[in-house]
């Protein structure tokens, strides 16, 4: 499993559990997160402590996850990106797309 | 201009043995870097387009011997990427499919890749060849996140570097991928 489920105050937080996101788990990743989707979650946080290295493919994971989160009207938040992980999506502008906060919390204080 | 000093590795057959090299790699452009106050920044943004650079590799490459040479030079670094496998294929937003080596009559043109609400990828085709890789942001942004695409590897390289080339050389049928970060 690529992604730890625990359910508070209606969100699902979801923290990646591989350090390196990557070709390597990227199509396992989308497949899990699209389940999460399709079992009706609405409200999923993509925890990324555990993180410290992301790729394109990981990267279109993402980005097919939140089409599919668009289409069954679900929000994706992701939050505790390292900070070299945060400049790549800035400079690919994905981050005029994906909701990214500093932590769970404050994702959740923020609807 | 000289490179003042080179380094240069061959990619194992074998992706699951990517990484070790890959850290290795790294090893040595900050060894090689060690005095400059540019080694953090470098060090960083050649983690992504090696890597991205290879993952292309072994998708397109075949079994084809894949080589990665770090050039250094005052201004900067060179990120090269050989391999003898199928020369380049680009398909088009527009349908059409440009395929390596190219007649001249495509030189000097400016192609687009692709486009989203994001970003605009587009290849200018040199006047010998070359095709040099040019992101754009697009302006007014959309922020429609439906229409993003999801193919970020050229744009991830393209966005990380001064200039993105590549070129095929027809003589040794090498297809050669020339990334370059200047020292800002």
């Amino acid at each position: 499993m690529i992604l730890d489920n625990k359910d508070q105050n209606g969100f699902t937080i979801s923290t990646i559990t591989v350090a390196e996101a990557s070709v390597r788990n990227a199509e396992e990743f989308k497949q899990e997160l699209f389940g999460l989707i399709d079992t009706g979650q609405k409200q999923i946080i993509l925890n990324f402590e555990k993180v410290g290295y992301i790729d394109s493919s990981f990267l279109g994971s993402m980005v097919a996850g939140l089409k599919h989160a668009i289409t069954k009207g679900a929000e994706i938040y992701l939050v505790c990106l390292k900070s070299d992980i945060y400049d790549l999506l800035t400079l690919i502008r994905m981050n005029k797309v994906f909701k990214i906060y500093n932590t769970p919390e404050e994702a959740i204080q923020s609807i | 201009m000289d490179t003042t000093q080179q380094i240069q590795f061959k990619l194992p057959a074998d992706p699951s043995r990517f990484n070790p090299l890959l850290e290795q790699i790294l090893a040595d452009i900050d060894s090689s870097l060690s005095d400059s106050p540019h080694a953090i920044n470098i060090r960083k943004k050649s983690r992504w387009i090696i890597t991205e650079l290879i993952t292309n590799g072994y998708k397109h490459s075949g079994e084809a011997e894949i080589i990665i040479r770090i050039e250094f030079y005052p201004y900067g670094v060179h990120i090269i990427k050989e391999d003898t496998g199928s020369p380049l294929t680009l398909s088009l937003s527009d349908g059409e499919v440009l395929s390596w080596p190219i007649g001249h009559e495509h030189y000097n043109r400016v192609v687009n890749i692709s486009h989203d609400p994001l970003n605009i990828l587009n290849a200018h085709i040199e006047p010998d060849g070359d095709v040099c890789f040019i992101v754009r942001e697009k302006q007014p942004t959309d922020h429609d996140a439906t229409k993003v695409n999801e193919h970020f590897g050229l744009i991830i390289i393209a966005s990380l570097c001064n200039s993105f080339k590549y070129r095929f050389d027809k003589d040794e049928g090498r297809n050669i991928f020339i990334s370059i970060i200047n020292f800002d």
